[in-house]
Parts: C-alpha cells; sequence; structure tokens
C-alpha cells in the first residue's frame, strides 16, 4: 500500500489499527527506563549516593534489574524491535525523526552487546578491569548512557509529535488512528 | 547505574572471542589478497568483509591487554573502519561521493599499520583492519593506481594474516 516512492507500505494491523495501542504500550516502557534513570541521575549527582547503591526505583527493589548484563541487552533489543515493528506506521516528518531515533537506539545496543560480551567472556575492553563500551573510552559511563538515552528520547517524542499533528500530506498517507484534530 | 557489578548466569570465557577472531580474519584477509587479481566487490561480499573487519577489531580490542594507540586515535581508527560498513549497508547511493576518498585512507592507515608494526602489533592490527574496509571502495581507474592497489592488498591481507597466526601459535594475545 504505497502511495508514493519513498513511503514505507503500512500492512498488517500493527501498523494500521492497532498502531495507536501499540504505540502507547510501547511510550510507557519507554517512559518507565526514561524515569528509572532520570531517578537515578539524582540519586547520583544530586543525593551523591555511591554509584553502585544508585538503583533507580525498581533496582532498589529488585537489584538483579540493575546489575543483570541481559537485562540491559534484553531491554535495549526490546527497544530495538519496537522500534521497527513501529516504524511501518509513521509518515512523512515523522518518519524521519522516528528513523533518526532508530539507528541512534541501534549504535545503543551494539554498546550493550559489547558490555555483554565482555561480560560473558570475562575478557574487558583494552584490558579495562570493568567492562567498557566504545565512546566509554573517551565519556564517562553513568553520563554517556543517561545522554544515549536522551538522544534517543528526544527525536522519539519529536516523531511522535508530528505523527500525532501531521500535516496535511502526512495525514493521507497515514492508516492508523494516531493523528489528533481535524483533518 | 552502568558502574554495577556486572553479572551473568555462565561465563563463556575468552574461546568465544578467538573463535569470532580466527572466523572474521580469513573474511579479510581473503579479499584483500584476491583483491590483486579481482575487480571491486560488489555490496553483499563488501558487506561481509568490512562486517568482518569491524568485527576483528573489536575482538581484538577485548584480546589485548593494551594497544599502544591513544585510545582518542583508536576510537577514530574504529569509527573509520566502521564507515564502509554503513556506507553498504544503509546508503550505497552515497558511495560514489566518498570513493575520492577511499585510496587516501587506505594510505594513511596502511602507513599506520606500517609504522607500528615493529612496537605495536595489535595497533598495526587494528589500523590494517581499517585500511582493508577501506580497500573495498577503491577501484582506480589509471594503471599505476591499480599497481599500488594489489601491492597495498596484497601487503595488507598477508599482514592480517601474520598476526592473527602469531596470536594463535603463542595460544592467545598475551
Amino acid at each position: 500500500m504505497t502511495t508514493h516512492a519513498g513511503a514505507w507500505s503500512a500492512s498488517g494491523s500493527l501498523n494500521q489499527r492497532h498502531h495507536k495501542l501499540a504505540l502507547n504500550l510501547f511510550m510507557f516502557v519507554v517512559l518507565a527506563h526514561w524515569a528509572e534513570h532520570i531517578v537515578q541521575a539524582v540519586q547520583v549527582f544530586l543525593l551523591e549516593w555511591p554509584r553502585p547503591q544508585a538503583g533507580g526505583v525498581l533496582g532498589l527493589w529488585i537489584p538483579w534489574l540493575v546489575t543483570s548484563e541481559w537485562m540491559h541487552y534484553g531491554y535495549a533489543i526490546i527497544m530495538l524491535v519496537g522500534f521497527f515493528a513501529l516504524a511501518r506506521g509513521f509518515t512523512g516528518r515523522s518518519k524521519k525523526w522516528w528513523k533518526i531515533a532508530l539507528w541512534i537506539q541501534f549504535w545503543h545496543h551494539i554498546e550493550h552487546f559489547l558490555l555483554l560480551l565482555q561480560a560473558l567472556t570475562g575478557r574487558n575492553l583494552l584490558g579495562y578491569p570493568q567492562p567498557m563500551s566504545i565512546l566509554q573510552l573517551v565519556l564517562p559511563r553513568v553520563e554517556l548512557h543517561l545522554f544515549y538515552n536522551l538522544i534517543v528520547f528526544v527525536p522519539m517524542m519529536v516523531a511522535v509529535y508530528f505523527h500525532m499533528r501531521p500535516s496535511r500530506e502526512d495525514r493521507a498517507e497515514m492508516r492508523c488512528t494516531c493523528a489528533t484534530g481535524a483533518a | 547505574m552502568h558502574d554495577h557489578v556486572s553479572t551473568v548466569p555462565v561465563l563463556a570465557g575468552p574461546v568465544l572471542l578467538y573463535l569470532m577472531l580466527y572466523l572474521s580474519v580469513p573474511a579479510v584477509a581473503g579479499f584483500a589478497i584476491m583483491r590483486i587479481i579481482t575487480p571491486p566487490p560488489h555490496r553483499k561480499d563488501a558487506l561481509l568483509v568490512t562486517g568482518a573487519s569491524t568485527t576483528a577489531f573489536l575482538v581484538a580490542m577485548l584480546l589485548v591487554p593494551e594497544i599502544g594507540l591513544p585510545q582518542q586515535v583508536l576510537v577514530l581508527l574504529l569509527a573509520t573502519g566502521i564507515a564502509p560498513f554503513a556506507l553498504w549497508w544503509r546508503t550505497p547511493h552515497l558511495l560514489i561521493r566518498v570513493t575520492w576518498a577511499a585510496p587516501w585512507l587506505v594510505a594513511a592507515a596502511t602507513a599506520t599499520a606500517v609504522l607500528r608494526a615493529p612496537y605495536d602489533l595489535p595497533g598495526s592490527f587494528t589500523a590494517a583492519l581499517t585500511a582493508v574496509s577501506w580497500l573495498t571502495l577503491c577501484a582506480p581507474r589509471s594503471r599505476p593506481g591499480r599497481v599500488a592497489l594489489r601491492l597495498t592488498a596484497g601487503t595488507l591481507g598477508l599482514a592480517v594474516v601474520a598476526v592473527t597466526a602469531q596470536v594463535a601459535s603463542a595460544g592467545g594475545w598475551l
């Protein structure tokens, strides 16, 4: 169902009648994860907690959520799958911003894969005492992953905004019910 | 959050990494050596080679206790090595715009590999891998250019094999 060259064909109910529900669920998970990062940042930088003890909200209750590398990688994968699965429902400007967020998240997921690989093999990057990711060689870890989540979150929110308030041309290509307001 | 103690239920050890290295290096070295007599690669072949090159680069960073290059240079080298993979994969229509830079990047990376070889074998290895990645974008038209390409490709291929063979015979990257 391609309306003009360059538009992604929106096939399947996930990107049509269920797109709004799926997007809402995805955004809930993303916002919850983002809130955890914010709380941890407050714990580390404002409350000056030792970093190993700064577990966010859920991490204080269930510590393995924070310490498990499989958990971190699993979340990165879930987020990536969500980005790919829901991408077909976006059109025009919103599609462009969604793709930006998607590819940033793809790199973020690669960094987490590298961390997982180090935890699995017991070999850390360049002989460091703890697992390191690529950009962590030049930027501190807590700040780096806070930054990663921010630069994924912002374009994603821009995409959702344009998706909910599309232009006339974008609205004509949409097959879901996410748009608000009059056409 | 990410300064936690990393935990996994099962530890696989470095065997997995060595396996990845021994599987990816033949693809890189094979392409480089065959490039002496074969034309520029198709997209799928280039993806295989650049992907293998990037994999070998990352594995080397995990296995080697210390690389003599400054970390910022190493990150730059890695990013430069990943770029051809990203171009071949997502933006093949942009390849024609960057092919002018490929010979220069190959030359710079090869020079780095050669100059560092006597005292920093891991750093030389990573530079050689970056050079092979950009080799996938080289398609010289002049005869001197083709000669230079063949000499460089053969040298890089043999160098990558030699380093990996030394690692294998030594029982690991110590």
